[in-house]
């Protein structure tokens, strides 16, 4: 009973804590304008993506004429480079009226911007600068935000179910239920994918198992953040006792959308970025203990790592 | 057996991934604008500028009278700079007070740069440095040396000061220059004895005019 309740409160809480820090986030990015707010998410939007397509299976194993049933966690993580905690974008010979105060006597000028500080994984006690220059003398300097959260580890969680077992089919869903947040709005979080493995047209003495599958994913944090994944892949794994080893290669994108309106200005900003990372190896093992047990490490131009606990059979 | 076997294996390979990998930079990294001489050189005549105003300190300090250790405080609070300097002066190799010292240092306090002002409403220049002085109350000069760093918004620039020859209740430094270096343009202004120095960029040369700032190519 104790178990099934933690279950059931585990992705709200966890969905609660997304919000929460998803509100923050909004709350430091209408401090400034999009080219500095892109550049201050680049990170997040490249390790979000990442995460999201992390996790998709942990065995390439799907019965032809047995049905199967998982639920439970997925704990993904995308370590981040370590020069990804702070950033420097440069706007050269543009027209400083666009950039600096009404009045300034060098709005008329043609000059450079310099936006410089923490990412939204940088330090959180450091404040970030746009800066403005003219033949190199900086003329005008206003102050940016500090990072939301210092760390290099992106984490996001997914509740997950499976069902499968007909013909090498399985489906797989990730859901959160909607939370209806006054001034924020709806959050939302849903992915559905299917696998095949062709095993039972196979040899029974076929060395490994095979799968291919699809996933796609979306997450809205109100009207502030969408983002859609999704990933194609084939896997292949081996059960040596108790665990399965397995490994894949995928074809992935995703994208990051931003809407907000900066506040002293009152202008709407909107910005869509795709992640950066758009293929990748996974490596893993599952251990099957009653209980299964899964921790993989997923290689691309991003790594993630992924942990997972399913209960079923 | 092969269940512990097994575990320590995937423990194994786990470790080493863990240590072995790291994602790509996705945060924009863009080096700053390039700097032209001509920026170089107006930076190098705003730090001659400074210097001009500071360089006395060590010469006619007129703050507190008595420091038996001989160490004392300067506040600047003009307009154009701001902070504190750190003085130390002895005679004979022993702690002394400014009236009758040989040798003095000054330099700026960790994370307790001057905060300069060249451009009216711009933001603050941040002088560091460390310099030393050889006093000779007799004659009422003082020969500088030394180094320390301006950081120009984004840009950190580095300077060392050579020979500078300063008077008692002279306006401009008698001789002696500085090098200036910013994004590897390294700029050398020479102090000319009068409220001019020459500030010369490869087989570039300026005129700086240290009242005003104006700077002349020649």
């Amino acid at each position: 009973m104790v178990r099934r309740t933690l279950l059931l409160l585990a992705p709200m809480l966890v969905l609660v804590a997304a919000t929460v820090a998803g509100q923050d986030l909004e709350e430091l990015l209408t401090q400034v304008g999009e080219p500095y707010a892109e550049a201050y998410s680049e990170p997040l939007i490249h390790a979000f993506g990442a995460n999201q397509n992390t996790g998709l299976y942990h065995t390439a194993h799907i019965p032809a004429g047995k049905l199967t049933f998982s639920i439970g966690v997925k704990v993904m993580g995308t370590y981040l480079n370590e020069s990804d905690q702070s950033f420097q974008k440069v706007i050269e010979n543009v027209d400083l009226g666009d950039y600096l105060p009404e009045g300034h006597p060098n709005a008329g000028d043609t000059g450079d911007i310099v936006l410089a500080g923490p990412t939204v994984f940088g330090s959180t006690e450091e404040v970030g600068t746009g800066t403005a220059y003219v033949n190199g003398v900086p003329v005008y300097q206003v102050e940016g935000i500090p990072g939301l959260l210092d760390t290099r580890w992106v984490p996001l969680f997914a509740p997950e179910m499976q069902v499968g077992g007909l013909f090498g089919l399985k489906g797989s869903i990730r859901w959160l239920p909607e939370l209806n947040l006054s001034d924020y709005g709806k959050t939302k979080y849903l992915g559905l994918g299917i696998q095949w493995s062709p095993n039972f047209l196979l040899s029974p003495t076929f060395p490994v198992d095979l799968m291919v599958g699809y996933f796609g994913q979306e997450v809205e944090l109100g009207t502030f953040i969408q983002t859609d994944a999704s990933s194609v892949y084939a896997a292949a794994s081996k059960r040596f006792g108790i665990a399965d080893v397995y490994g894949g290669l995928a074809w992935e994108s995703s994208t990051m959308k931003v809407d907000y309106t900066q506040i002293d200005t009152d202008v709407p900003v909107s910005f869509e970025k795709d992640g950066r990372m758009t293929n990748r190896v996974t490596i893993g093992a599952t251990l099957n203990l009653g209980v299964m047990i899964n921790a993989e490490m997923g290689i691309g131009k991003m790594v993630v790592y992924n942990l997972g606990l399913m209960f079923g059979m | 057996m092969r269940k512990i076997f097994t575990i320590l294996m995937m423990l194994l390979l786990a470790g080493w991934l863990l240590a072995g990998c790291s994602s790509e930079e996705t945060a924009p990294n863009d080096p700053l604008p390039e700097l032209t001489n001509e920026d170089v050189a107006h930076q190098s005549g705003y730090m001659a500028m400074a210097l001009v105003e500071m360089a006395p300190v060590s010469l006619e300090f007129s703050g507190k009278a008595d420091a038996s250790d001989g160490r004392y405080q300067y506040t600047f609070a003009d307009p154009e700079i701001q902070g504190d300097v750190q003085l130390y002066f002895e005679q004979g190799d022993a702690p002394s007070g400014y009236d009758v010292a040989d040798y003095s240092q000054a330099w700026t306090g960790d994370e307790a740069p001057l905060a300069l002002y060249p451009i009216e409403g711009g933001i603050a220049w941040l002088l560091a440095f460390s310099l030393e002085s050889v006093i000779d109350q007799g004659a009422g000069t003082a020969v500088i040396g030394g180094a320390g760093t301006l950081t120009v918004g984004n840009y950190e620039a580095a300077f060392t000061v050579v020979g500078l020859a300063i008077e008692r209740g002279g306006d401009w430094p008698a001789g002696g220059y500085m090098t200036f270096t910013n994004e590897g343009i390294t700029a050398t202004v020479t102090f000319d004895g009068d409220n001019t120095a020459t500030i010369e960029i490869g087989d570039i040369t300026w005129m700086l005019n240290l009242s005003n700032g104006t700077l002349t190519e020649l």
